[in-house]
């Protein structure tokens, strides 16, 4: 991400979330953000997503501006290469734990037998048993890894995690984090997790904050 | 599973421990929902309307009672068994939309028939999403769309395999009043032409109205019928 800015303006005010971000995630390196609520930790993911464009400034993905490619390219891009888990969680309600992930192997291009990869998917996180629970009959912290299966289900080489742990107990929070960097160790994956959690964000290799509209080491 | 998709519900309860102690937050609900017809479920917030359509849509077991959908006894199968029933025959819809904020419209819309493995999914999703008014709009990510837009797409993405049954849980609650009023008539609009039956979960007693017949929830228990 090479000179990124954006702002928003709301009610006649102008926030400028960032400006002039640069920013390099070396492959295979797990790297933590952290900063306050607001400081533009959910847009700075947003963008290295190719979810939403900056005003000005570029990223790129391997060499290779998200400018340059069109919506549905970016989708792929995001289907195939990089896997994303929010705060939120993004589980279909409706779905259970295995479908959720068939859901993402369906979207990557699919898989072989999707609900065999699912499952082992399931089991790398802990949750093996639970594959035909909907996310209302799990904890916080279940839904949660369950969130990591899917963003890990088409072997994305690009991890980003925003908060993920941000409404867990610390002991969820732990077991959410430490399957994140056994996938990162199992993997080779490169990492970006958001955290308002300086203990948490001291297990990364290299430790960012953000802080008015600047990223800076920790 | 054979005939209209009837909604029997026989002394249904769902209760919960808690470190408070238990919670009865369904507690012996008898209630039978004709096939292809439309009913209300209204009642404050914490009154168990959500945990009832959740039992009725297989979401959650419960505690006693037995649930009926088209004659198959839901309540005595299995997960897997009600994870078929919901994929087969149920369309949900949210008030929060829950769409993936990291696919398109179209995306969030086809992967119902991509579980499926159904053929031409893109093209069947593109012709939905038209048809709900979404022109031009199917390539567009979650962010990119209006409240009432998403919602539409919500909605696509449960109508998308053809339910026999349509369950919302405050579909209107996050929209203005015209907006609202659009989507109740799209929902409606599906109910009629699928010939499926439709349970709407709202405080919004505009929103009760237009449905074929209302109930109350209080407390766990209907009011009145």
């Amino acid at each position: 991400m090479q000179h990124v800015s954006k702002s928003y303006s709301e009610g006649g005010f102008e926030a400028h979330v960032l400006r002039g971000v640069s920013l390099e995630l070396a492959r295979g390196e797990t790297t933590s953000l952290i900063g306050v609520s607001g400081s533009g930790k959910t847009t700075l993911i947003s963008l290295l997503a190719g979810l939403m464009a900056p005003e000005s400034g570029a990223v790129y993905f391997d060499g290779r501006a998200l400018s340059d490619l069109d919506d549905a390219q970016r989708a792929r891009l995001r289907g195939q290469r990089i896997g994303v888990v929010l705060q939120s969680g993004n589980l279909i309600p409706f779905l259970t734990a295995a479908e959720n992930v068939e859901l993402a192997l369906e979207l990557g291009g699919g898989a072989k037998r999707p609900r065999a990869r699912a499952l082992e998917l399931l089991h790398e996180v802990g949750l093996g048993a639970r594959a035909d629970h909907p996310p209302r009959r799990m904890s916080g912290g279940e839904a949660q890894r369950v969130s990591v299966a899917m963003a890990l289900a088409n072997d994305p080489d690009l991890l980003l995690a925003d908060e993920v742990t941000g409404q867990l107990d610390s002991a969820s929070a732990g077991r959410v984090m430490e399957v994140i960097l056994e996938a990162w160790r199992e993997r080779g994956l490169t990492v970006l997790f958001v955290t308002h959690n300086t203990e948490l964000a001291a297990r990364a290799q290299r430790r960012l904050r953000l802080h008015d509209g600047a990223v800076v080491a920790a | 599973m054979t005939g209209t998709a009837a909604i029997a519900l026989d002394g249904v309860s769902k209760h919960y421990e808690t470190p408070a102690g238990l919670v009865r937050a369904v507690d012996g609900i008898t209630l039978e929902v004709p096939g292809g017809s439309s009913l209300a479920i209204t009642g404050v917030s914490g009154c168990g309307k959500s945990t009832l359509l959740g039992l009725i849509g297989g979401l959650e077991a419960p505690s006693a009672g037995s649930v009926t959908i088209a004659g198959e006894r839901i309540s005595a199968l299995t997960e897997q068994g009600r994870t078929r029933v919901r994929r087969e025959q149920i369309g949900f819809v949210f008030q929060a939309d829950n769409l993936q904020p990291f696919l398109t419209a179209v995306e969030n819309v086809e992967f119902r028939l991509a579980l499926a493995g159904s053929p031409d999914r893109d093209g069947r999703a593109r012709e939905l999403l038209a048809e709900l008014g979404l022109d031009g709009h199917a390539d567009k990510l979650p962010d990119q769309l209006s409240g009432g837009q998403r919602q539409r797409v919500a909605i696509a993405r449960a109508l998308i395999h053809r339910p026999r049954l349509i369950l919302a849980d405050e579909p209107t609650g996050s929209l203005d009043e015209d907006n609202s009023h659009s989507i109740v008539d799209l929902l409606l609009a599906a109910r009629q032409s699928a010939a499926a039956t439709l349970v709407v979960v709202t405080h919004d007693h505009d929103v009760a109205g237009r449905l074929g017949r209302t109930v109350c929830l209080r407390d766990g228990h209907l009011e009145h019928a």
